[in-house]
């Protein structure tokens, strides 16, 4: 009785492996076919430059994201300032903004012909044109949308930093600037790379972005290949060498995770109160990054719904709606699935079975038209198989719940990801205890594990509430008919390159994914010193 | 919009159970076809379905399905994707006398696979102050040193100038269309735009003189401000004819009422439909006699190149190889 | 009160326990010393029920809760145990640990009993505060209250003393001795420290490689240890400073508790 339980537990966690990364996994079927000439190709005039410039934007967009997502972090965890507390929170909010829009909003402001260098022509007619669809473009604009990733995470570890730890280096005679890098930097990697492997999942995975500024990555190169070579299986096969990447990298992130348990008793920071110049100069840093991340780019998008025709708000109903309800359930299926998952895991008691938990993580590294297609194949491999063998008709492409399922594949990082700190951070003794005192399963669950994770689920449940209001490709692909979302407005108008028409769904998709954010927000400590 | 009970969405989909509606496949955006499908269910009675992505998710996804679709119909737009799309066995060939009659030879699948609906002309736009049109000539001439950083592109991964490419390898053999591509490359002002929009709007900052575009996109913007200072100059009048590019459908190979869907396409080349469906986005109808919208017909009559459209297709991967090699990015 | 019988216990391919016994009168204090991974805690888990052995017979009080095709699960099991970290329940108050494993009484009967546990650890009125605004001391003594609270047969401790101040360490050690005592509970304590053994044991194992190598009283270990590891172990290794010429001179036990360590 006690193996079989045993089994059934490696079972789930198996069945949930491969559901999830069935679909990716099935790309590698790919290689069975090589189009010779095409690879011949790709080698000669793409491969090099494109990894060239995949790694000049995954350092570039890393180390932009390191420098805005651990100095915001750090100022409004050390400091108090005007309006620190909204800041504190309000600094994740750009997340809600998909990096494409961002980018289509940088151009028409930064472009030759935006306004920006429309006057400096007038005022300077020697400047001449700046190139804005420069590779340092994407990078900024990447940067001010995925930053909040790191904030969010290395302030979570600032705020577990333990002040008695750092008076033992300043009484050592430490400098500031060496117990920062020698003694804080070491204790928020984890966070921080956690963040950084978000980030970089997300890089490798944008399309969009990328080809408004007509910077090619090797995603751009799948791209190419399918839609322009309708070779989906060399696109398949690029994509599978992708997943290699996103593999390697979640391997690397899991090997250097933390093992530093913190200690519940450690003693709080207070955070300092600052006056005068120091006042100004922070509160300039933090309102300015949250106006170039968030402000401006909203400014510019309520111009622009100015600007376009006035029935757009009515046919934003039932997309807006759509949205709503299909983030709210994908964020509970996937939520309940990542969190069965960790229950699972949490005593890492089975080494095989913890391999298989970076697969699972892979779906949110791929462009998300190449888990929309995979997806789709494996569902259609799904049905046939229940149809001809069990003769049960089931339809899971073009309905709610092929869209879920969809979603689960892409999205499962992210809720596990925000679900590992809070059981890491439960001691395994607790839920030992907790049976040496006579209580079984259900009441351990309800008592115990669940009010302890409780914050990590939530957390989960609002970060993929956004996500899914922002995702367009298997939307795009897999919703049933009539199922139009705000994403998929935006994308309507921003694919015939008409961004005013797109303003207006673009606003209302970033105010309904920043409700969660908020809910969600990272708060400012309490403890304070004058 | 009417929105599917989502009990229903979830269990199955409607094709076989109830008054079966049409479904369409589309890479025309929503806001271009869907007044039109509309028009067609006040017509007809028939409810019409339509989920739009790009040509080849589409097609990938009418692979996956099979026999299962519920799709009846595929809309793309240029050819190259419609040549795509047959050869990858997912359309069936249509026998209809009212199809063969009302569009032109040149704008259908040789297998009777596909037929435009519409037509779309990739011509050169100039700036009419630093521009005169004597100056300009063919397609081919923008490549002439006298053009040296004064030309915008759109990026080539647009199969809009894949197809215009596959139309010059076709016309010149590879060699000589080698050089024409070579040439603009040399020519550019600056990396090629992402889209036919923002490069006029390169040529209205003053970036650049002169570029090449789908006529609409200048429709779309005379629309705004008929002001412009851009002009349409159609090129190889003497030669082969401006380079054209259509927008088509066909009936999907495992469709459960081809009868229907057949009908549908006979409908779309009707008078009353070419006129709507031309004029939602300012492309040409491929059948005459209708009426055009007073900017497009403002841009006066022209040559078409008459070679069949689905040459593109066969010309398309090695058009894009091409412009690879060329650095045209 | 206590029976083990031959229990053997492997991780997968390692073997951990092989054949122990060991068996503990009523209100004994017994204690388990050894090199760390020898087994002494996973000896303690399968009491606990935390842990299945492979094969072995396990009785407590005149149950047996192991062994004859029975098993019984940790929760079944009267058993209190004490952890080395306390795993005290974070987002719980004193009162709501403590209560957490006699929730089916009665409200009245529930906080008579909370009192009586916390006046007998000496918490009195600390019933609001959470774990995290104790002490170290005050939060081990909270996790016996608790493993108390549903009067078990007997109780187990993991290394009772090494997560506290090395000063109060004596001064807790005899206080808790004190009071399991004067609860006269059976209890079975596992450390690494023999010093923490002869302080609070009445009698004590010598544990090596998955197997009890001795059992017996103080006097027992020191004056006839069974071989020559066991000689050395007792006497070496030890933060007792005094242990050694405690052996040479055959002190008593009692009058070792009596002299102040160095």
């Amino acid at each position: 009785m006690i193996v079989s339980k045993k089994l059934a537990i490696r079972m789930i966690q198996t069945g949930l492996a491969i559901f999830i990364a069935g679909p990716l996994l099935y790309l590698l079927l790919y290689w069975w076919t090589l189009d010779v000439p095409l690879w011949q190709h790709i080698i000669e005039n793409q491969f090099f430059p494109l990894i060239r410039n995949s790694i000049i934007l995954l350092v570039g967009v890393g180390f932009g994201t390191s420098v805005l997502g651990v100095g915001l972090a750090w100022l409004t965890y050390r400091y108090r300032f005007t309006g620190s507390a909204f800041l504190t929170g309000a600094l994740i909010l750009p997340l809600a903004i998909p990096a494409y829009v961002q980018g289509f909003i940088y151009l028409g402001i930064l472009d030759v012909s935006g306004p920006f260098q429309t006057y400096l022509r007038a005022m300077w007619p020697d400047v001449g044109f700046i190139n804005a669809r420069h590779p340092f473009g994407v990078i900024w604009v990447m940067s001010w949308v995925l930053y909040p990733y790191v904030y969010l995470l290395t302030r979570q570890a600032f705020s577990k930093l333990d002040r008695s730890q750092i008076e033992v280096a300043r009484l050592a005679g430490f400098s500031k600037r060496r117990i920062f890098f020698k003694l804080i930097f070491p204790m928020i990697r984890p966070g921080w790379l956690a963040g950084l492997t978000l980030v970089w999942m997300e890089t490798l995975a944008d399309f969009g972005t990328v080809s408004l500024f007509g910077f090619s990555t090797f995603t751009t190169a799948i791209y190419k290949t399918w839609f322009d070579f309708y070779s989906l299986a060399t696109a398949a096969q690029l994509s599978s060498l992708l997943m290699l990447v996103a593999f390697l990298l979640l391997w690397w992130e899991k090997r250097s995770e933390s093992h530093i348990r913190h200690d519940s008793n450690s003693t709080p920071w207070a955070a300092q109160r600052l006056t005068g110049k120091h006042r100004f100069l922070v509160s300039l840093v933090c309102w300015t990054a949250l106006g170039t991340a968030l402000i401006v780019p909203v400014i510019q998008l309520v111009y622009w719904s100015f600007q376009a025709p006035a029935h757009t708000l009515q046919t934003l109903i039932d997309p807006f709606w759509n949205s709503v309800l299909l983030a709210v359930m994908a964020a509970g299926v996937i939520t309940v699935f990542a969190y069965i998952q960790s229950l699972i895991n949490y005593r890492r008691t089975d080494p095989v079975l913890d391999r298989l938990v970076p697969l699972t993580k892979l779906g949110y590294a791929l462009p998300g038209t190449v888990v929309a297609v995979s997806t789709l194949l494996w569902f259609s491999h799904i049905e046939t198989f229940l149809s001809d063998w069990l003769h049960i008709e089931v339809y899971l492409t073009g309905t709610v719940l092929g869209l879920l399922l969809a979603y689960l594949i892409r999205f499962f990082s992210l809720a596990s990801q925000s679900l590992v700190d809070s059981f890491a951070r439960m001691e395994l003794s607790v839920n030992d205890a907790a049976r040496t005192l006579g209580a079984g399963p259900w009441k351990r669950f309800r008592q115990i594990v669940w009010p302890l994770t409780r914050p990590g689920a939530l957390a989960a449940l609002l970060l993929v509430c956004t996500e899914v209001i922002k995702e367009l490709p298997a939307t795009l692909l897999l919703r049933p008919f009539g199922w139009d979302t705000l994403a998929l407005k935006v994308y309507q108008w921003t694919n015939e390159a008409m961004w005013v028409n797109a303003a207006m769904p673009a606003l209302l998709l970033i105010i309904t994914g920043t409700l969660p954010l908020w809910l969600f927000r990272p708060r400012e400590e309490k403890n304070v010193k004058a | 919009m009417k929105r599917i009970p989502y009990f229903l969405a979830l269990t199955t989909l409607a094709s076989g159970l109830f008054a079966a509606p049409l479904v369409v496949y589309s890479e025309r955006s929503e806001q271009l076809i869907k007044p039109l499908l509309d028009r067609y269910t006040e017509v007809t009675g028939i409810d019409v379905q339509v989920l739009t992505d790009n040509a080849a998710p589409l097609v990938a996804r009418l692979q996956a399905e099979g026999k299962r679709t519920p799709a009846d119909i595929l809309i793309t737009v240029d050819a190259g994707n419609l040549w795509q799309a047959s050869q990858s066995g997912m359309l069936a060939s249509i026998d209809s006398d009212i199809l063969e009659a009302r569009v032109p030879d040149y704008l259908q699948d040789p297998d009777n696979q596909w037929f435009a609906l519409t037509v779309r002309a990739r011509t050169i736009v100039y700036h009419t102050d630093r521009v005169k049109p004597e100056q300009l000539s063919t397609y081919e001439a923008l490549a002439d040193p006298e053009w040296k950083g004064r030309l915008c592109l759109r990026t080539s991964k647009k199969v809009y100038n894949q197809s215009l490419v596959g139309s010059l390898i076709n016309r010149l053999g590879e060699d000589n269309a080698r050089a024409v591509v070579d040439g603009w490359v040399n020519n550019l002002a600056t990396a090629p735009q992402s889209s036919d929009t923002v490069a006029m709007e390169a040529l209205l900052a003053g970036q650049c003189d002169v570029t090449l575009v789908n006529t609409y996109y200048l429709g779309r913007m005379q629309k705004n401000d008929p002001t412009l200072p851009l002009a349409i100059y159609w090129p190889n009048q003497e030669t082969s004819g401006v380079h054209i590019n259509v927008s088509g459908a066909g009936v999907t190979r495992h469709s459960k009422q081809p009868e229907a869907a057949q009908a549908f396409l006979e409908w779309m080349v009707s008078d009353e439909a070419q006129q709507i469906y031309a004029s939602l986005d300012m492309e040409f109808p491929v059948v005459d006699g209708v009426a055009l919208d007073p900017i497009v017909s403002a841009w006066g009559p022209f040559k078409p190149d008459t070679r069949p459209v689905y040459k593109a297709g066969e010309f398309q991967r090695q058009a894009v190889m091409l412009m690879d090699t060329a650095g045209y990015r | 009160m206590l029976k083990l019988d031959a229990i053997s216990f492997a991780y997968s391919d390692s073997p951990v326990l092989s054949g122990v016994d060991l068996s503990l009168t009523a209100g004994t204090i017994g204690a388990l010393i050894g090199p760390s991974g020898c087994g002494k805690t996973t000896l303690l888990r399968i009491i606990a029920g935390l842990e299945i052995p492979q094969s072995g017979q396990l009785a407590i009080g005149d149950q047996t809760v192991v062994g004859d095709g029975i098993y019984i699960a940790a929760e079944k099991r009267k058993v209190g145990m004490v952890f080395q970290s306390y795993a005290l329940f974070p987002h719980m108050t004193v009162q709501a640990n403590i209560e957490f494993p006699i929730q089916r009484l009665p409200v009245q009967e529930r906080q008579t009993r909370v009192k009586e546990l916390l006046s007998l650890v000496q918490l009195t009125g600390q019933e609001k505060r959470y774990p995290h605004q104790l002490s170290g001391g005050q939060q081990q003594r909270v996790a016996i209250a608790r493993a108390l609270a549903q009067q078990p047969d007997i109780l187990l401790m993991d290394e009772p003393l090494s997560n506290l101040d090395a000063k109060l360490r004596d001064q807790l050690g005899q206080d808790l001795k004190k009071l399991l005592k004067s609860l006269g509970i059976t209890t079975l304590i596992v450390t690494h420290d023999q010093h923490e053994a002869w302080q609070l044991a009445d009698e004590i194992g010598v544990m090596f490689d998955g197997n009890i190598a001795q059992w017996g009283t103080f006097d027992n270990l020191t004056q006839h240890p069974s071989s020559p590891k066991i000689r050395q172990f007792v006497m070496a290794n030890s933060t007792c400073d005094i242990c050694g010429q405690i052996v040479a001179d055959t002190h008593s036990h009692a009058q070792m508790l009596n002299k102040p360590t160095a």
